[in-house]
């Protein structure tokens, strides 16, 4: 049961995207994401949505992957489209409920709020479904360094990320272990009310403590056997080296941010604004 | 002389929970002895003789707290040679899982030479030979965590291996393998004391295990109990039981047979040499 989660989902393929150099997908990430902010037209979202398509459509990721995704955030975007329906105020009025008026405007704010939503999750599930977790560590190490000056430990966060990777199946797969062995003690993990059932979870929490504990200390002990001594002095077997294509990516995607920013000027006071 | 050890004591603190030291308890207890470079030692004894506290002191992991320990000539309480000594005696532990730090088998191998500072494309080069000597070449680009238990320990000598030692110490390496495992890293092992000369200390409670050993030690409550080639070691079946050891199985029906009054030689260790053996007498009679 536990075993279905995966954090990071990678999937494997051979596109253009793939082999963009992680650092390169970071920031078309966020270029995408600042993006999506300045949009405040529908026009603008069809254009955002047309290169999100184009992109996903190059990464060869099926796009049934991305809806998967979409699935876990199902309740706060209708959360947020309930809210923005309800609490809108505008001129247009559709439906008087008597405490409360559904407009226009909270119609057109509560779909752009969705659509902007959706298209910031399945952007930034596009950079996990496309690069690898070393690649993004190694890539975020590599971004934070120059922030090392400012005393950021750019080196032990992408540590830390590694093995946190290394270490959250093997975590998962003994939670279902002890489980299963306070199970056949008797422990009881579905009755019961909310706090009865976050009372059940103390035997199965303080066991995996233990445990995750003991592994740390194991892990420290056979990772100074083997001279780790912090990121000083460290080499890296894999270099991260830019290509021609990531160059051609960083024009495109400063080209669509500068349009998309100029759109926006333009669409200023236009109708379906918000 | 490899390692050296000139009477090791080391002292265990148990603290309570003001951080006040509560007693002491002895690991080490003026441990003697002296591994001979290309050597395959075996280290035995029961649980809590300190067989891997010693184990950690050849790591430089622990540091005696009296007596030194020389390794490759060099004091392990001498901080500016720590990196020397860790990286010409490197150390395979019990739990497979918890010794593997990446989530890619190449990764995990490239650690230890990335930890010292070795040129990327050398690091590469390295990796992909530590990991062809214990055959695990086509795992490269695998996740650690559909691996076997020997698969995975494999690993974990190839991550010593990258880091060129000359001493490969491991504790109690197979414990937690299945008897197919076992083998795999057995066979690794010897293949790297034989072919690339590699000297092997191995720490294990399993007999069997120590049969192949050039030399062994057995230890008890901190000490060297005695000591001698398996042959000298595994013929002293009560000097044995004494220690809380049980001989090797072969040995044991050996000794059976010989009270029995079966003529058998005091050599027989394993099973082929105890065929062997048998052959021989139905021939004879």
């Amino acid at each position: 049961m536990l075993r279905d989660i995966t954090i990071g989902q990678y999937y494997p393929a051979e596109s253009p995207i793939h082999y963009l150099d992680p650092r390169t997908k970071i920031a078309m990430t966020f270029i995408f994401i600042i993006s999506l902010f300045f949009s405040t037209h529908l026009l603008l979202y069809a254009v955002a949505a047309i290169v999100l398509a184009t992109v996903i459509k190059i990464s060869k990721v099926p796009f049934s992957y991305m809806i998967k995704g979409l699935k876990s955030i199902m309740i706060l975007v209708l959360f947020t489209v309930i809210i923005n329906v309800f609490l809108t105020l505008g001129d247009t009025v559709l439906v008087d409920l008597g405490f409360a008026t559904i407009t226009l405007e909270g119609l057109i704010a509560a779909v752009a709020m969705a659509v902007r939503l959706m298209m910031l999750i399945i952007g930034s599930s596009l950079l996990t479904l496309t690069t690898s977790p070393i690649d993004l560590t190694d890539a975020i190490e590599r971004l934070l360094k120059p922030l090392e000056k400012i005393h950021v430990p750019a080196h032990e966060i992408a540590m830390m990320m590694t093995i946190a990777l290394r270490f959250i199946p093997i975590l998962l797969e003994e939670t279902d272990k002890i489980m299963k062995a306070q199970m056949a003690r008797g422990a009881e993990f579905e009755k019961g009310g909310l706090i009865k059932k976050a009372k059940n979870l103390i035997p199965l929490l303080v066991p995996l403590f233990i445990s995750a504990f003991r592994r740390a200390d194991d892990l420290a002990l056979a990772m100074e056997a083997r001279c780790y001594r912090g990121g000083v002095g460290r080499t890296k077997m894999k270099k991260l080296k830019y290509t021609k294509g990531d160059w051609v990516t960083y024009v495109l995607m400063i080209t669509y941010l500068i349009g998309i920013i100029w759109l926006s000027r333009l669409f200023q006071g236009a109708k379906l604004m918000f | 002389m490899f390692v050296k050890s000139e009477k090791v004591v080391f002292d265990y603190h148990v603290q309570n929970e003001l951080g006040e030291i509560e007693h002491t308890h002895r690991a080490l207890d003026g441990v003697e002895l002296n591994i001979k470079k290309g050597d395959f030692v075996a280290i035995i004894g029961h649980n809590g003789s300190g067989k891997s506290t010693f184990a950690k002191h050849i790591n430089a992991l622990l540091l005696p707290s009296e007596g030194t320990l020389y390794v490759k000539e060099m004091d392990t309480k001498d901080d500016a040679k720590l990196w020397d000594i860790r990286s010409s005696a490197g150390m395979v532990f019990q739990n497979p899982d918890n010794q593997i730090i990446a989530t890619i088998v190449e990764e995990d191998v490239a650690f230890g030479p990335e930890n010292l500072g070795v040129p990327s494309e050398k690091i590469a080069f390295h990796v992909e030979k530590a990991l062809s000597t214990v055959d695990m070449s086509e795992y490269a680009k695998h996740s650690p965590n559909k691996l076997s238990g020997g698969q995975k320990q494999r690993i974990a000598i190839a991550g010593v291996l990258a880091m060129h030692p000359e001493c490969i110490i491991l504790d109690e390496p197979t414990a937690m393998l299945d008897p197919s495992g076992r083998s795999e890293v057995l066979d690794t092992i010897h293949y790297l004391n034989k072919e690339e000369n590699i000297t092997i200390i191995l720490i294990t409670h399993y007999m069997e295990e120590a049969v192949d050993a050039d030399y062994i030690y057995v230890m008890k409550d901190g000490k060297i109990s005695f000591e001698g080639t398996p042959k000298d070691v595994f013929v002293q079946v009560n000097k044995m039981k004494n220690v809380g050891l049980d001989v090797p199985q072969i040995v044991e029906l050996a000794t059976l047979l010989r009270n029995e009054g079966v003529s058998l030689s005091k050599d027989v260790l394993k099973v082929n040499e105890m065929v062997e053996e048998l052959c021989q007498l139905k021939l004879e009679n």
